[in-house]
This record gives structure tokens, sequence and C-alpha cells, in this order.
């Protein structure tokens, strides 16, 4: 990472050496030096390394600017950069001043780095591509960066070292166990000791399915279930998307509902793995919170929108999408959430969300992987797949039981395009009905 | 640059592999877009690398690089095969049981309006009318129109002297409004965020009707606002293109890809409810219903002349009178499943999302083909249903079986008349059996040439560009419902 910090400073230093008439430019970069392999039946599929570095240079002139984003890392770079400032400059030419443009007007440099702990992945996973048993899912790893520099003088750099590695060991068909890790330093311990847990889970699998009729049930949803509610409402706090009527959230934004009073949300930079600046250099303040107490508590405002809507930016990207996003601890240990559930569904997992009827919030998506009927406390059987089709002001709301003592850090395991640097921390809840539709 | 790349290739190739491959793409594209009036940042974006292959005995491996200088390609080169040696007898399938291509030949798309024809200014101009266009009432509180363009030059080499050429231009555009009242909330759009894509360069907006789309999407949102919810019951439905787009695409495109059949989407996007043994006496539809993977389509969005795995792209038949024929599989998921004892054909459809990313099995253009009633005719046929139009949302199980659809418009049919505009119309069902319920299709009259730039898959994840044709389809017995 250190060479890449070294290029995107020297040609951040060619694009500032070229401006005239009092323009100003932004350069960031992205960039990582990966790892993947995926495996497939305990064996790899592919496995690879990529390599990428990608340099944005946005050029300001007044209230006019254009931006072009271009790959650098080989010797030809000096020449693309002094081409896109050259184009950049044409471009500006053809473009209205634009109302909402908000660029700091402040200093706020950065730095944040860490040192490489991470093993080599094909040892890594060893265990789990060794030809016993049935195991799918993907090691990613290596360094990413992210940087910025504006013509005032700010800088910014983060880089880090991490892995994430994703894997679910199959009984048959659909039924499967899923099981992750992440973080910035590996223990084959731990990977040994969750892939036994994996293996002792499976075996719940083979217990005959149990075939739910269209209902409600009973239901602890897990953390990992509850990450695909998270990755579909991160994007609901826009300040854009109340404005324009949108959000998911909207009802809910405008006080007309409140959510449960135990859930408390929010975005929290300081303890989350994201960098701390945004795309234009504005810097992330340590904590906004989006709802407290089950109310409407703010909204991540972009430094366009903060123009366009005439209040203030809190940092948010481009996109006002939460990407250190926590909801709060409850009370309910999860070693006694079974006993809690009684009968009803331990929903391990679920997936493919997606907005049935977005100005309700309400959601439909499909339980998957090892979800199992639960009987007097005890998990009994698995069950085949259902669809389930319920708003999320009731499963937050008066349908929610309580929320789980311990939470998970969920460290983003998105790569399209890029490896992220995201990450969630969640509990599981308990809910006293969730709607089965199929 | 090609040729650089070419001679730098050859200069570093190395000794003692079997095989190897470079996938060079330089992928430059334009985003031009306005929202509520105000042109946003314009955004423009060039995007090359390499991927080298390299297949040495019982190992394979990769490795992608920004890096194009002489140094960074040999390095990318060491890497991949350092790597198919850490791979050597540890993989699901075993290099030296597959034919590696050596392919030659070139591709591209026609253009008759380069993307460079009119400035960006007039762009912006001709962004903001249509824009404009929409702001017919002051409950319309959001508007947007975009272009984004996107030209693909793409070079594949191998040791053996393969060379394959490709160039694309396509054309990503977006138009829609949102309004809002009393506490309800709807959105019309041109195709379903853009689900109107396809390859050309600005003739594409005329192919597409995006110049008079603007009044008519202002209109039919503030009848949505206005409109009762879409009733819920056990009835016929009639969908459009735009609908059909994302049946297709969820309930016959995905669970066909071969390499899902064989297990390796099994912890992300998915398995498949479709077995190898299936194929040849599987009934998947009615009779009506024949798909074809066709890369030949004039302007849809995911032609191309050779796939990732460097197999030359032909049409097909995966679908034929409603019995499963082949499955979207290229050539190393048929030499994987040869292994497996099921000798497929497939197609030419092993796509990477971009340099950085290995091949995998993509649908392409995947399409229904036309039938023989037009739209009056399907429309007489229904005594109790719901047409509708606009994907607006999308789940299905992870087994490609449960489904869930909403749409931005609908409209009742009563009696075999269209009738009034109902909102948020929903419906759900299994792919197994849904497709056995078409009972109507539209004639070539009825046809749209859709795409979608975002079909996610893979691990590490993929997002590709497909292409649905589709005329409107008619079926029975489905489970609608409305909003709540």
């Amino acid at each position: 990472m250190d060479k890449m910090r070294e290029g995107f400073e020297a040609l951040a230093q060619r694009v500032f050496a070229g401006l005239v008439h009092g323009e100003r430019a932004i350069v960031s970069f992205s960039g990582e030096d990966s790892t993947f392999v995926r495996f497939n039946r305990s064996r790899i599929r592919q496995a690879g390394e990529v390599v990428q570095q990608y340099l944005t240079v946005r050029l300001i002139d007044g209230a006019r600017h254009a931006s072009e984003t271009f790959t650098v890392g080989g010797d030809s770079d000096v020449a693309r950069v002094d081409h896109a400032v050259a184009a950049l400059r044409g471009r500006l030419r053809q473009v209205p001043d634009d109302p909402h443009l908000l660029l700091p007007d402040t200093i706020q440099s950065t730095e944040d780095v860490d040192t490489n702990q991470l093993p080599d992945a094909i040892d890594a996973i060893a265990p789990l591509v060794d030809g016993t048993r049935d195991r799918v899912g993907l090691w990613a790893s290596g360094g990413l960066a992210r940087g910025l520099a504006d013509s005032n003088g700010q800088r910014n750099w983060f880089s880090r070292h991490s892995y994430a590695l994703d894997w679910c060991d199959v009984h048959a068909g659909d039924k499967a166990t899923k099981t992750s890790m992440a973080g910035f330093v590996f223990d084959p311990a731990e990977l040994v000791r969750k892939d036994a847990e994996a293996r002792a889970a499976v075996a719940a699998l083979a217990r005959p399915v149990k075939r739910l009729a269209p209902g409600g049930y009973r239901a602890w949803l897990t953390p990992a279930a509850i990450e695909e509610i998270a990755g579909l409402i991160v994007g609901g706090f826009a300040e854009s998307g109340v404005r324009t009527a949108s959000t998911p959230w909207l009802k809910l934004a405008r006080g007309e509902r409140r959510l449960n009073a135990a859930v408390q949300m929010l975005e929290n930079t300081a303890d989350g793995v994201a960098p701390p600046f945004q795309e234009d250099g504005f810097v992330r303040p340590a904590r906004v919170p989006l709802v407290t107490d089950g109310a409407w508590a703010g909204t991540l405002v972009s430094p366009r929108s903060a123009r366009e809507w005439g209040v203030a930016t809190n940092g948010a990207g481009e996109a006002e999408q939460a990407v250190s996003f926590e909801i709060g601890a409850g009370t309910l240990p999860t070693a006694d959430a079974a006993r809690a559930l009684g009968d009803g569904v331990w929903v391990s997992n679920l997936w493919y969300l997606n907005w049935s009827d977005r100005a309700a919030a309400r959601v439909t998506g499909m339980t998957r992987f090892a979800t199992f009927w639960v009987e007097g406390g005890e998990i009994a059987q698995p069950i085949e797949v259902m669809r389930f089709d319920d708003t999320l002001y009731d499963l937050f709301g008066d349908r929610l039981e309580a929320l789980g003592a311990e939470r998970e850090t969920v460290l983003s395991n998105d790569t399209y395009g890029e490896r992220k640097a995201e990450s969630h921390v969640l509990p599981g809840a308990l809910v006293r009905e969730l709607v089965f539709t199929l | 640059m090609l040729e650089s790349v070419t001679r730098r290739f050859r200069e570093v190739l190395p000794a003692g592999v079997d095989w190897v491959s470079l996938r060079y793409v330089d992928e430059r594209s334009e985003l031009v877009s306005v929202r509520r009036d105000v042109a946003q940042p314009l955004v423009r974006s060039i995007d090359r690398g390499v991927m080298i292959t390299v297949v040495r005995g019982a190992g394979c491996g990769y490795a992608a690089t920004s890096d194009l200088s002489a140094s960074g390609l040999a390095a990318a080169v060491a890497r991949a095969k350092a790597m198919a040696d850490r791979t050597a007898g540890r993989l699901v399938f075993d290099p030296r049981h597959h034919a590696w291509p050596h392919p030659r030949g070139a591709w591209s798309t026609p253009v008759q309006v380069p993307w460079d024809a009119t400035s960006t200014a007039e762009k912006v101009d001709m962004l903001r009318e249509r824009c404009a266009s929409m702001a017919t009432d002051a409950r319309i509180v959001d508007r947007s129109a975009s272009l984004w363009a996107i030209e693909v030059d793409s070079l594949m080499l191998t040791s053996g002297g393969g060379e394959v050429t490709q160039s694309s231009r396509l054309i990503a555009p977006e138009l829609g409004c949102v309004a809002a009242h009393d506490g309800v909330v709807q959105r019309r759009s041109l195709g379903g965020g853009r689900g109107v894509s396809q390859q050309g360069g600005l003739e594409v907006l005329d192919r597409i009707g995006f110049h008079d789309a603007g009044p008519r999407l202002a209109e039919e949102v503030l009848a949505l606002l206005a409109a009762p919810e879409c009733p819920s019951g056990k009835m016929h439905v009639l969908l459009a293109p735009d609908q059909m787009m994302l049946q297709i695409h969820e309930s016959i495109g995905h669970p066909l890809e071969l390499d899902r059949i064989l297990g390796d989407e099994r912890n992300y996007a998915g398995t498949s409810f479709v077995t190898l043994d299936m194929f040849g006496s599987y009934k998947y539809g009615s009779d009506l219903l024949n798909v074809t993977f066709d890369p030949g389509v004039p302007g849809e969005f995911a032609g191309y002349g050779w796939d990732d795995e460097g197999t030359h792209a032909e049409r097909a038949w995966l679908i034929k009178e409603g019995l499963l024929l082949r499955p979207l599989g290229g050539a190393l998921s048929q030499s994987r499943a040869s292994a497996a004892g099921a000798a497929l054909a497939g197609v030419a459809n092993a796509r990477a999302s971009s340099w950085n990313r290995p091949p995998i099995d993509r649908m392409a253009n995947l399409n229904v083909e036309p039938g023989h009633e037009t739209l009056d005719q399907l429309i007489a046929r229904v005594d109790d249903g719901v047409y509708m139009e606009t994907n607006v949302s999308w789940s299905i199980d992870d087994s490609r079986n449960k489904f869930q659809f909403g749409c931005e418009f609908g409209r009742r049919i009563v009696h075999g008349r269209l009738g009034e505009v109902v909102r948020n119309p929903n419906y759900r069902g299994i792919s197994a059996t849904f497709w056995r319920n078409l009972v109507g299709l539209g004639d070539a009259g009825t046809r749209a040439v859709l795409g979608t730039p975002f079909c996610g898959k893979g691990e590490p994840n993929q997002l590709i560009r497909v292409g649905h044709a589709s005329p409107v389809a008619l079926f029975a017995d489905v489970d609608v419902f409305g909003g709540h």
C-alpha cells in the first residue's frame, strides 16, 4: 500500500502543478491488492490475484466541475493524468454552473494505516478445501486503500489489510449452514473451531424437513438474518430520500410512525472500519443518530443535499448510505433465545429481500440455509424455505419482543467492482409474528 | 494500446505451461444526468486492465492488473503461474480434461449515430427538456433523465496464437418521476431503472421512444396516485415486456446457468431447481414457451461475437415448445458437466464483468420468442385479471423457485376489456408451475428488446449486462395482490 500511496501523491502533485486561473482540484484514489480463492465441494474452483488502482481527478472552476476516473499503476500514468486534466478543462466549458456544489472550506487531513498481518490465502483455507464434505465459499483478502488530495492542501489516506471468509457447509440441496469470519488478524484455530461447529450444525439439517403453512409465526432472527434487512435499509436514511419521498422510512421521518422504543440505529464511524472521509473531502463525524428510542433522529446529508435543501452536511457520501451502520443491543441473551422463542422459527439467514410496498416499509424475502422449526425451545427440524412479506414498522415495532443482548460485527463481503471497507454491528431479534406467504 | 499489449504479451509468455490467455478490457463510460432540472456532475471513466490466466498441469490461476507496462504484465504472468502451481491437484475440476481454445476473429456493434455526434452541452440541454416534460404537477416531487454511454474494446490473446478483438457501443438511458400526495408515493419510469438499455449509438433513443415518453410517465404517475390498490386473488396476469424481462431473468435465466447447477453459487447467488438430468426431458413450461440464447439480435444489450473463454457465440434454443433442451453453460462448465457424467451442449456465455474478475456462466441475450396473438386478442381472452407494466421489485428463493414481483403500473382487465388503473400490482408464484400456466403469447408486434446493466452474481461479485427480448405474455391462475 505504501507504493500505491507514493504513486497517488505524485500524480496528485502533477495535477496541482498544472492548475491555472484559480482552478481547484480534488484527486482521489481507490486501490487494492487482493487474493480471491473460490471453492466448491471442498475443492478450489477459481483462485487469483487482482491489483487495481483507480484515480479520480475532479476539476473545479467556480461553480463548474467535472471528474474523470481512470486506472493507473503503469508507465503511462503521467500522460494519462495530463490528458485527463486537459479533457476536463474542455468539458468544463460545456457544463453549466452547479447550484448544488459544496466543497470543504477548511482543511481536515487524516491518516489511518495498519500493518499487514494476513496469512497466505491458500494456506489459510486449507482445512476447507481438503476434499471432504461439501463446502462452498470465498476467501477474499489483501490490502485496500482510499486516498484524497485537495489542491487546498488537505490530504487523507486510509489503508487496511483485511480478510473475509464466507462459506456454507452443505447437507443436501438448499440445506446448509453458513459461517463467516472476517477481520484483520486471522486465527487458524478459530477456523478449525468454526468448521467443527458447522459440521455439528449440519447434522440437524439431516432431520425430516417441516413444511409450514402460510401464516404468522413467532420467529428469532439471528444477526446474520438482520444483516440482510440492514442491507436493505442502510440507504433509507438519505436526506434526499426524505425530500423526494423515496425513502421507505417516510412515515417514520414525518413522525407518523414510530418503531419500538428499544430500537436504536446509528451511523457509527468512530467504531467502524470505513474511511473517515468522503468523496469531497468532508470528514465524517464520530456518530450520527438515525433512530433513537424508536423515533426518527436524523438523516445522512451529503454536501450536494446540503446545498440543495439548505441544511448542514454531516459528511455523508454522495449515496447518503450508512457504511458503519449499527442497531443497538437489547436485553435477550442469545443463549436464551430458543427458550424465549418457544414454538416458532429460528431464522438463521434471510435472502433476496426487496420492497413489496416501499411506502409502507413492507419487505418480501426468503428464509435460507439453516432455518429451523423450534419446539418447546429446542431446535426440532429444518423447514422448507419460506417467503415472508411483512412491514418493518411492525417487525421493529409492536411485534418486536426483544433484541439480542450480544451483537455481531459483520464486515462487508461485497466485492462488486472492489472490496469494501464497511461494517454493520447487529443484534438478533425476537418477533411475536413474522408473516410467511408462500 | 492493443498493439503494445499484444507485443508485451508475446514477450512475457512463460515457458513450461499448457495454456495462457490474456484478456484486455478497455471500458470508457460517460454519465450525463439531470435531476429536478439541475444538471448533475458530469462523470467520465476509463477502466483498462488485463487478466492473465495460466493453466499448468492440474492447476489453474489468474492474475489481473491495471499496470499495463511490460513489467506489470510480467508480474501478472508470474503471479498467475504461481497460483496455478498452488492449485495443482486441488481444483474441483481437472484442467487437463478441457480443450483450451485459441480463437480468432473480430466483432463490433453497428452504430448509426456515434455518442460524440452531439456535444455534452447539447446532451445536457436535451435531458433538461426531457426532465422538464415531466414537471406537469406539483405532486411530482422528483424527476430524472440520464444517459450512460459505454464503449468497450477488448482483446483476447492465447499462447497458441488465438486473437479476438471486440468492440461494443452501448447506451443505458433512464427517465422517471416520483409523485407523492396524502401519504401515497408512486413511481413511473421508462422500462424500470435502466431497463431500456441497448447496443448502438444515440439512435437507441429514437428506437426506445425516449424523447416522447416524459409526458406519458407524468400522466401515469398521477393516475397511480388516485388509483385503487391492485385487487387480491387468483386471476390472469398479462405481463408487458418490461416485466417479462425480470420474470425471464429470475425464473429462466438464473436457474439454467450451468455453473449454478454444478453448485458454484450455493454460498451466494444460490442453486437451482434444475438438475443435470432434466435436459432433454423436463417440461419447463407450456407449449407456447420458446426461449433462445441469441447474441445476434440487432441492438440487444448483451450481444457479442465471442465469450470470455474464447467460444464463438451462436444462437441456440434453450427451451422449445416448453421442453428444456440445454443449459446456459460455457465450454468449461460443459467439460465439468461431462466429467460428472452429463454430456450437455451449452452456449458461449462465460463472461466476466471486466478485466478484474474471472469469467463465469452468465446469461446474455435471453429471449422469449413471440407467439401469434395481438395485445387486443390477449386482453379479450381475460375475464378477470390485471395487466402489469414495468418491474419495480423482484425476489426469488435460492433455488429459483418461489418468486415475488412488483410492478409500477397496472390496469384491471374485466370481461375482456382493459379497465381502471390500479397501483402496487404484485404477484407471487413458483417457477416450476408458473411457466406451465403460460396460456397466451403476443406476436412480434408486441415484442420489445430490453436490457439492463445490473445482473449480479459470482464470488467475488460481478455485475454484468444482460438483454431480454419478449412479447406480452398471458398467465393463468396467478396469486395477485396489491399494497397496504
